[in-house]
């Protein structure tokens, strides 16, 4: 999956990209998803065995999609409101280190940020942080534990070391590329 | 390392403009979305039941398959109006107006309960709407209604 464009949301403050032809980038993409029915029980059809774990209670179908759209809703707004706050580093609020172990936000780190519910949420929104800067790769509906497994969290992971290496790699070069021709 | 931001907003010159923004504020101005949300689920289910597909309904309600489709994504603020005809088209109550002495009931385990035994459905309190003296509730089929 290739990189498209990289869009600005908030300069200096949170990026989204989009892969191959999208019009719009991931963070647009996921908000018509998730607050699709028609999207969403399609996905509940195809996941219902992780649905109705444990981990999240018994819950059913018409349900999930509810709850869904309504943290959908949530978050987006959330998101929209801390990127365009006066104030900075309000991004950290919200985002966090991918793995829940680590309590250090270091540069190229690959992060995660929740639905807001008070219930357990399974919603993800997925960036890679530089500096106060994060770089939104996609997210998902995140039912199970761990994301390996699942072909639809593993493909976000793939997603994260994309843009990371991007940033930390291609970025230098491309920077390097600008400069040659532009000086 | 170069500056990353700058070498971002650099890049992001190239993108097309994105609409996410305008999408946030458009559907936090559209209120009563969450009923149409619970109709639409309810709509989708009993289209599968009945082998009904979009194109038909748009047929039957006379109007285009990309009107239906938002119905059915849960984008479109639906009117009484509008619900009435789907429920005409479909032959199904899509929401239902309980009397003052009527009360919803949801079977905990997802199949249908005899009214007379409660051991495992709990009294849900109806929802209210607009009409003071109704209580608004939707008619899934794994709700039954008691007097």
């Amino acid at each position: 999956m290739k990189i498209g464009h990289i869009f600005v949301l908030r300069k200096d403050r949170l990026y989204a990209v989009s892969y191959g032809e999208m019009k719009d980038h991931v963070l647009s993409d996921l908000y018509d998803k998730w607050t699709d029915v028609q999207y969403l029980e399609e996905f509940f059809n195809e996941h219902e065995c992780d649905l109705r774990t444990a981990f999240y209670g018994y819950i059913g179908i018409e349900e999930a999609i509810e709850r869904t759209i309504e943290e959908a809703e949530q978050l987006h707004e959330k998101l929209y409101e801390l990127a365009e706050s006066e104030y900075e580093n309000q991004l950290d609020t919200l985002f966090r280190p991918l793995n829940d172990n680590v309590y250090v936000l270091e540069n190229y780190q690959k992060s995660k940020a929740k639905g807001l519910s008070s219930r357990k949420s399974w919603l993800r929104i997925y960036a890679v942080r530089y500096d106060d800067v994060y770089v939104i790769t996609g997210g998902a509906i995140k039912l199970t534990f761990k994301m390996e497994g699942r072909s639809h969290l593993e493909e976000e992971l793939k997603k994260m070391d994309k843009v990371r290496d991007y940033l930390k790699f291609d970025l230098n070069e491309e920077d390097f590329i600008y400069t040659e021709i532009n000086h | 390392m170069t500056n990353v931001k700058e070498i971002l907003n650099r890049l992001a010159q190239d993108a097309p403009n994105s609409k996410w923004g305008e999408k946030i504020e458009q559907r936090k101005s559209t209120g009563g979305l969450k009923k149409s949300i619970k109709i639409a689920i309810k709509l989708n289910r009993i289209l599968r039941q009945k082998g009904i597909k979009q194109k038909q309904l748009a047929e039957l309600l006379g109007v285009s398959a990309q009107q239906v489709n938002k119905i059915l994504k849960g984008r479109e603020n639906l009117t009484l109006d509008t619900i009435e005809r789907i429920e005409s088209a479909i032959g199904v109550d899509l929401i239902t107006v309980l009397r003052e002495d009527e009360k919803v009931v949801k079977t905990v385990s997802g199949e249908f309960t005899d009214v007379k035994s409660f051991n495992n459905t709990q009294v849900l309190s109806p929802e209210e709407n607009e009409f003071d003296n109704y209580a608004f509730a939707y008619a899934n089929n794994n709700k039954a209604l008691v007097g």
